[in-house]
């Protein structure tokens, strides 16, 4: 797989490169809009992580650029401003998805994964994980050939735990998957707790193995044994 | 209506005066018949000589006081006009050679009355002609001279500030009024820049704190996925890592704040509120549920508004946020419609709350930022809703009247 980040901040952009290679990608890596139409045009990317404020302009018009080309690479835009006219122009353009930052890596990682499997048409839609199976279209989760049920946030979450697998993955990572900016509703995490545990169940009971770890003051981290 | 006042008070003055006036004249009269009377008296003219309005009195003692004149009013029977009419009479009791005489002179008040009225009736005339001259004097004035001013008042009424529209005040031909419009125009100018430059530093500030709290959250991330560490690096590392996240919480609220006072939502549709509630609930029905909390709904009025569609969804997850936030443990959270109204209720532990909640940062949880209220009280401010907050009954209620 391989990606383009284009990002002007040089510490988020090694920040950047050092996760993503940690996810096994292949990347390359810009800080200009010129070098990022230069790259796009000679190259072709999986994904591409686009900043929308570079010193010679704005992300959106490499953004208008890629699409001009009529290349169907996905595209994930990372901005500083949360502003919500920013985020509308960005996905009518085309691009694919939008974080503000100050982002999170597992929540980085899990759309990129999420928009490259959109984006492969001929590939299939299903993730097979060990013993569980999930199908992205029909949200249809088979664990050890049974079919189990979960609800909208415990398939969420299941989901994020395979896209960020064997990687630590705090409370708060998680909260703020499932329910966006929104976590400062909850006087503590526990109640993740009680999430957590019934999916757990459900896996189980369906003679699924435990592949999920807690690690303690931290979080969770899910992994094949 | 001080004119008016003012009027009624001098033609009362002079209504006075006049009555003193004619008064005092009548008396002099009954003093000059008086002496008259006495006159022929002396020169032995017979008593039945006088006319109908003296009555003069031969007494043989002298009971009361000698020249003491004494003037009283009274009523007299007038056999032509079959009617009692007013009259003065002078009293005295004189002493002409040896013998005492009761002396008692009549004067008709008809005549003076008459002069009163035929005095007052032009007066009366030229006092309404003033006032309707004041009254419309007073409308000119400031229909005319004041119209400069009210425009003033109209512009800075209209005025935003924030608007790209610059204000402009028509020219007048009264020089204060100049004045006033030219120093009300520094004034705005150097208000607007002030705020253009307040807004562009919120802004900046907003902006460039992202991308420093992205490597630090992105660092303290990375550190997390080192195995290497030990708890006594893993919890200032976590403290870290939640501080980072609370900070760019704040940060995002106070944005949004900004950006509601500002007015950059401005797209309005209209909007089916109970569509919203409904989407909103569902969204956090899990965790209302995994808080143990009871949510009642009852939805039954249908109800639209001309709203930003960010904004109002923002207005009602803060509002259930709130009800899931402050609420105790098996506590109730209910949502109803009345007529053009919805109430968020929640059982909560604190007692009724001030209305000082609905500032920033007044917060009753450590966890929460105290930004929630504010958030929705600005939005409801931007869109004239009126939020009403009342304690009854061990729940917390938020009504919103659209």
């Amino acid at each position: 797989m391989k990606l383009l980040i284009i990002e002007d901040e040089q510490e988020v952009q090694d920040d950047l490169i050092e996760f993503l290679k940690g996810e096994n990608f292949l990347c390359e890596a810009v800080s200009t809009a010129s070098l990022a139409k230069e790259k796009v045009y000679m190259h072709e990317y999986d994904a591409i992580i686009l900043d929308i404020g570079l010193p010679d302009g704005s992300g959106l018009e490499v953004l208008e650029y890629l699409k001009k080309l009529n290349k169907d690479t996905g595209v994930i835009i990372l901005s500083a401003h949360g502003a919500i006219d920013d985020k509308i122009s960005a996905l009518n353009i085309g691009a694919d998805d939008y974080l503000t930052k100050p982002f999170d890596f597992n929540e980085l990682n899990a759309r990129i994964k999420s928009i490259i499997r959109r984006k492969q048409f001929h590939g299939n839609n299903t993730i097979d994980f060990g013993d569980i199976k999930i199908n992205t279209v029909s949200h249809e989760v088979v664990v050890n050939n049974k079919n189990i049920t979960l609800t909208q946030k415990e398939y969420q979450m299941l989901l994020y735990f395979i896209s960020n697998e064997n990687r630590v993955i705090t409370k708060e990572s998680i909260v703020e998957h499932l329910w966006g900016d929104d976590t400062d509703m909850f006087d503590s995490f526990d109640f993740i707790y009680g999430h957590i545990k019934n999916l757990r169940k459900k896996i189980v009971n369906a003679g699924g193995n435990d592949y999920l770890s807690t690690i303690y003051g931290v979080g969770y981290k899910f992994q094949k044994i | 209506m001080a004119s008016l006042l003012f009027f009624a008070v001098a033609g009362f003055i002079i209504l006075i005066n006049f009555n003193n006036v004619i008064d005092n004249d009548i008396n002099d009269f009954l003093v000059n018949r008086e002496e008259i009377a006495t006159t022929q008296i002396v020169n032995d003219i017979p008593i039945e000589a006088l006319n109908n309005y003296e009555q003069i009195i031969k007494i043989s003692t002298n009971q009361e006081e000698i020249d003491n004149l004494m003037f009283t009013d009274t009523i007299v029977y007038d056999i032509i006009d079959d009617e009692f009419h007013a009259y003065r009479k002078l009293n005295v009791i004189r002493k002409i050679g040896t013998a005492f005489y009761d002396i008692t002179i009549f004067k008709s008040l008809i005549e003076s009355k008459l002069l009163v009225v035929e005095i007052l009736k032009p007066m009366l005339l030229v006092f309404l002609g003033l006032l309707t001259f004041l009254i419309l004097g007073n409308l000119f004035i400031s229909r005319g001279l004041w119209r400069p001013f009210k425009e003033t008042l109209i512009t800075l009424k209209n005025y935003e500030l924030g608007s790209t529209r610059s204000i402009n005040f028509s020219k007048t031909n009264t020089q204060e009024f100049n004045q006033l419009n030219s120093m009300l125009n520094t004034m705005i100018k150097k208000i607007h820049y002030d705020y253009l430059n307040l807004k562009e530093f919120t802004e900046n500030a907003a902006h460039e704190i992202q991308t420093p709290l992205a490597i630090i959250r992105n660092k303290c991330e990375m550190l997390l996925q080192s195995e290497k560490l030990t708890d006594v690096e893993l919890k200032p590392l976590k403290s870290i890592y939640n501080s980072c996240l609370r900070l760019s919480k704040i940060n995002r609220g106070l944005t949004l704040l900004a950006k509601i006072e500002s007015g950059a939502y401005d797209n309005s549709e209209k909007i089916d509120i109970t569509e919203v509630v409904k989407s909103q609930v569902q969204h956090y029905i899990e965790v209302i549920e995994l808080n143990g909390l009871m949510i009642k709904m009852d939805l039954n009025h249908q109800m639209h508004f001309v709203i930003n569609p960010d904004l109002i969804e923002i207005l009602v997850s803060n509002l259930i946020r709130n009800a899931i936030k402050h609420n105790t443990t098996n506590g109730k959270i209910h949502i109803i419609t009345l007529q053009n109204c919805i109430r968020f209720s929640n059982s909560g532990n604190q007692s009724k709350m001030d209305t000082g909640q609905f500032r920033r940062f007044n917060r009753s949880n450590k966890n929460s930022l105290g930004l929630g209220l504010s958030i929705i009280n600005k939005i409801c401010l931007a869109y004239n809703i009126q939020l009403k907050y009342s304690y009854e009954n061990g729940l917390h209620n938020f009504d919103l009247n659209f």
